[in-house]
């Protein structure tokens, strides 16, 4: 099959060429500088003038967060992105998070609140606190925000839990988030993308594995990177990372027929 | 520095906004008609020229580029702007389905048109972040540098997002063609 973004692209291209707006260009600009005036270093330091705070700078967050909520009461609130298989083959880091991001309510196994990554986990969190959203899910709380500390838990979640003073992740059985691991972190990228990609499946053969590792080494932009076939003879293989050599090795596996 | 009366603008000012609005309409018209199909495509792009046109001073741009990512970036905080009213998860569906293939672009034998709407079906499974940098990336040729500006974050993290989203559509469209669990073992 045809990659399912080839197929999106040629389409809302084709969807793009058949849309029009509905207004002349000139007949916008005239509407647009008929009514509105550009704000000017006189009106700017005047009332509130600006309709909005355009201009954001590129790197700047000041739009909240979109989460996506997953609220799991009750029980341990782990999410997996693409199964087990991520899990398995992140040991070359392990205290750096692979899945996804969740607060937790307390530092026991309790109701977490599952969000979207972000540069930021911990302040995402912190937000969540502040409108009263935790402790206590879907009643609101006190919005006072907790000492917050961000571990990695056994599947690769990054838990973002309160924390008294003086308490570690090692209180809840987890490990320290290496502060120099992100979500955002290429590596960790091609990590969840090899597991989901190649890992997951039942059997994947060499070479569609070997074309996912070099699209997905291509698409990272991670040039320096080399792929290692361990054993060429192989029916199944799996893909493990290796940040330490820039390696991505793909090693024999057993097959589902053996 | 220059000034001027707010209610007298100065030619160049004019002629820098009527350029800007030439060359980027169509384009970013494009852009939140197919990244945000529920919005109204008109009324944003009207609001993204409008706080264009109140900055006019402020904005000199070097390229296209960066005045195709800055535009854009308003845009996307507009509507995100009027989706703080709404309802968190209002007409999902209703976002993908107004890029209906067959309303707009008949895929060209049969076989096209399945694949096409499974593409389309596995997308309105995503999250509305994975949809939104698919969808801008699919239409335009936006470098990581690009979907970093518009998003607001940085482009280490733009290419992260591109590449996880792509690999959860191709993964989303992969449970679609896997043949169904015929036993019940594990």
């Amino acid at each position: 099959m045809t990659d399912p973004f080839d197929v999106l692209r040629s389409h809302v291209r084709s969807v793009a060429l058949l849309e029009h707006p509905d207004t002349d260009p000139d007949d916008l600009v005239a509407q647009i500088t008929g009514v509105a005036e550009p704000i000017t270093a006189s009106t700017r330091d005047g009332a509130s003038v600006l309709a909005f705070p355009a201009a954001r700078s590129p790197r700047s967050h000041g739009s909240p967060r979109r989460r996506r909520w997953l609220v799991v009461a009750g029980v341990s609130a782990i999410v997996v992105v693409g199964g087990a298989g991520v899990a398995a083959f992140v040991g070359a880091r392990p205290s750096t998070p692979t899945a996804g991001v969740v607060c937790r309510a307390s530092i026991s196994n309790s109701s977490a609140i599952v969000i979207e990554p972000s540069a930021d986990p911990v302040a995402a969190c912190a937000d969540l606190w502040a409108r009263g959203d935790l402790p206590e899910i879907g009643q609101k709380g006190p919005g006072e925000i907790p000492r917050l500390v961000a571990c990695v838990g056994a599947r690769g979640t990054l838990e973002v839990l309160p924390a008294a003073k003086g308490q570690t992740c090692a209180a809840a059985g987890m490990v320290e988030a290496d502060p120099s691991g992100s979500l955002d972190d290429p590596v960790v990228a091609l990590q969840e993308r090899l597991a989901i990609d190649i890992n997951v499946a039942a059997c994947q053969a060499i070479e569609p594995a070997t074309d996912i590792v070099a699209a997905a080494l291509r698409e990272l932009e991670l040039p320096s990177w080399t792929i290692e076939v361990r054993q060429p003879t192989a029916t199944c293989v799996i893909a493990v990372v290796e940040p330490t050599s820039t390696r991505v090795l793909l090693i024999p596996r057993s097959s589902p027929t053996d | 520095m220059t000034s001027r009366r707010a209610d007298q603008p100065d030619g160049g000012a004019h002629a820098r906004f009527t350029a800007l609005v030439r060359e980027h309409q169509r384009g970013l018209y494009a852009h939140v008609r197919v990244v945000y199909p529920h919005v109204d495509a008109d009324t944003v792009v009207n609001e993204t020229f409008t706080t264009a046109w109140q900055r006019i001073d402020e904005l000199h741009f070097d390229g296209a580029a960066t005045a195709t990512t800055w535009l854009r970036a308003t845009a996307r905080y507009i509507v995100q702007n009027r989706r703080r009213g709404e309802r968190r998860w209002q007409a999902l569906n209703d976002k993908v389905a107004r890029l209906d293939p067959v309303a707009y672009a008949p895929p060209p034998d049969h076989d096209a048109g399945i694949e096409l709407q499974m593409v389309m079906d596995a997308l309105a499974s995503l999250s509305t972040s994975d949809r939104e940098v698919l969808l801008m990336t699919a239409l335009d040729d936006l470098s990581p540098e690009d979907v970093g500006a518009i998003l607001g974050v940085r482009t280490n993290a733009a290419k992260v997002r591109v590449s996880r989203a792509r690999a959860r559509l191709r993964a989303a469209v992969a449970e679609r063609t896997e043949p169904p669990d015929q036993g019940g073992t594990r």
